[in-house]
């Protein structure tokens, strides 16, 4: 994370930022981003306010509206006349992500964002985030170990192990990879599948083996598919509902199942 | 440059150290006459260079001690909490940063020294005037002679002030700031029985030439360097 | 769909230790990429 800033310089390789290589001395292409790389640090004697004015100063950013609504999405608003030095974790955090957002960057670097906030202030960054990307248009880079949190934000994910990157896949891709599905046994495949399509009009499936039949399309609940199979006289000899966790996938890349994205 | 230079500004309240300046500029003007006044020590200000000497040699070792304290709050306490990685984010000449923070340093102490050789002198010709610790006449001579003298051991001095960074920077130490300046201040600020080893040209020089060194390796490879968690 | 960001065989030594080998990412325009490092840390934040 910290070489994308030019805080650390790469040893090889290189790094490309706006269509342009980054070199030692971009700096215009920093104004471009906003950060927050491990905890976000600030001038504790200052009050929040000052810090994110002079955030704004060095960015070469002059609206003064910004720094109000960057307060209102990470609702801040009404402390920013207090030292910083007085501000929990969770309010550095929100703070940080305040001035991050705050001249309206085109790239968003985030270094585990949902550190040290609590359930509800963690729900409300990820809508802030959700909003910043879908509507603002704003590109966000975060970097995370925490599954869920990848789960509600991400668009493409990309799995390091060991600091090399294993694999580079879209959620919807791991998702459809890891579908949740109903199973269940039965002596008659064809007419189960015969059964599934006109009575419940369910095409989504796959037959494995002569057994075993897998129903990818959960929009009719289980026991509706068990009910409706017993009724049509197929042979239900047993029936589950099959959820893969991202946990297993990613763990299981970790075991060399890579499978190509 | 300007700008960069009122954002450090206003990042540390200046106003607090510019008020503890004038303060020890009455002090050392405090120190002076208690000197002229007490016929126990009178005799060590026997002339106008003695005089003039002693005060810019307090001055300097003030402010030189004061450059160190400055160097801590603006450069090395940035180092020490990391906020120099925010700084570094933006989208500003590295060099220009640093430079402009080692402006602020420089400039005070040399403003400091200046004013306090300017003001303590001119405040001790009027004390004389009514008390006549020197009698001797003051001619043109002298002071243009001193004037001369109290610009270019300011602008050394104020070079000089800039060691302490270096050590400082090591272990991101305000304490090793502040010790290195003293070290510096019993170098050139000493007079025993009217020999400070300052008279010997030689010297200031050679700190000064070394201050502006260490100023010039803080930003040499500044773009190149990692910052370090 | 142009990329924001891209990484090319990007490398990092840490004192001997490579603590980034040739990633190679891509970060696209508008959307959110999130970086899961499944390594386990020597030492734990926060």
């Amino acid at each position: 994370m910290k070489m994308l800033t030019n805080l650390i310089k790469p040893t090889s390789g290189e790094i490309e930022l706006f269509g342009e290589k980054l070199t030692p001395t971009s700096y215009s292409m920093l104004g471009r981003m906003g950060s927050i790389i491990e905890y976000p640090i600030f001038y504790d004697k200052l009050t929040a306010r000052a810090n994110l004015e002079l955030h704004c100063e060095y960015m070469g950013y002059y609206n003064k509206k910004a720094i109000d609504e960057a307060l209102d999405l990470v609702q801040l608003r009404g402390i920013d006349g207090k030292p910083v030095k007085d501000f929990s974790l969770g309010m550095k955090q929100r703070l940080g992500i305040a001035r991050a957002i705050a001249t309206k960057p085109e790239l968003l670097i985030l270094d585990e964002p949902i550190n040290g906030l609590d359930p509800v202030g963690i729900r409300e960054i990820r809508q802030l985030l959700r909003i910043l990307s879908q509507e603002y248009g704003i590109s966000i880079l975060i970097s995370s170990h925490l599954l869920a949190e990848i789960e509600q934000l991400a668009d493409t994910i990309g799995v390091i192990n060991h600091g090399r990157l294993i694999q580079e896949v879209s959620l919807e891709q791991v998702r459809v990879t890891n579908a949740e599905y109903i199973e269940f046994h039965t002596n008659d495949c064809v007419k189960a599948a015969y059964v599934l399509s006109h009575h419940l009009n369910i095409s989504n499936i796959r037959v494995i083996g002569n057994r075993t039949i897998r129903i990818y399309d959960l929009s009719t609940p289980l026991p509706q598919v068990n009910k409706v199979l017993i009724l049509n006289d197929v042979a239900v000899e047993s029936i589950h509902q099959k959820n893969s966790s991202l946990e297993e996938y990613f763990l299981g890349l970790l075991n060399g199942g890579g499978q190509s994205a | 440059m300007l700008k960069l230079i009122q954002l450090e500004l206003r990042k540390y309240r200046i106003t607090g150290y510019a008020i503890g300046a004038f303060i020890a500029m009455a002090c050392i003007f405090g120190l002076i006459c208690g000197i002229s006044f007490d016929p126990s020590s009178a005799e060590d200000l026997p002339d106008y260079e003695t005089l003039f000497s002693t005060i810019d040699l307090l001055a300097r070792g003030t402010f030189i001690v004061f450059a160190a304290v400055l160097l801590s709050r603006f450069i090395i306490e940035e180092y020490r909490t990391k906020s120099i990685t925010v700084l570094f984010t933006y989208p500003i000449n590295r060099k220009k940063l640093m430079i402009a923070k080692l402006f602020i340093v420089f400039s005070f102490t040399f403003i400091s020294i200046v004013l306090t050789d300017l003001v303590v002198s001119i405040l001790m010709l009027v004390v004389n005037l009514n008390h006549e610790f020197i009698s001797a006449a003051l001619t043109k001579d002298v002071v243009v002679r001193q004037a001369l003298s109290f610009l270019m051991n300011a602008v050394a001095a104020s070079f000089m002030s800039l060691i302490p960074l270096y050590f400082g920077m090591r272990k991101y130490s305000t304490a090793a700031t502040v010790v290195a300046s003293i070290l510096i201040i019993f170098i050139v600020c000493s007079n025993t029985n009217g020999f400070s080893l300052n008279s010997i040209v030689a010297i200031p020089i050679t700190l000064s030439w070394i201050g502006a060194i260490v100023a010039y390796l803080s930003f040499r490879n500044i773009e190149r360097k990692d910052v370090n968690p | 769909m142009t990329y924001v960001l891209q990484t090319h065989r990007l490398s990092k030594t840490f004192k001997g230790k490579e603590s980034v080998s040739e990633v190679s990412m891509r970060v696209k325009k508008g959307k959110s990429t999130v970086s899961l490092d499944l390594t386990e840390r020597a030492r734990p934040r926060l």
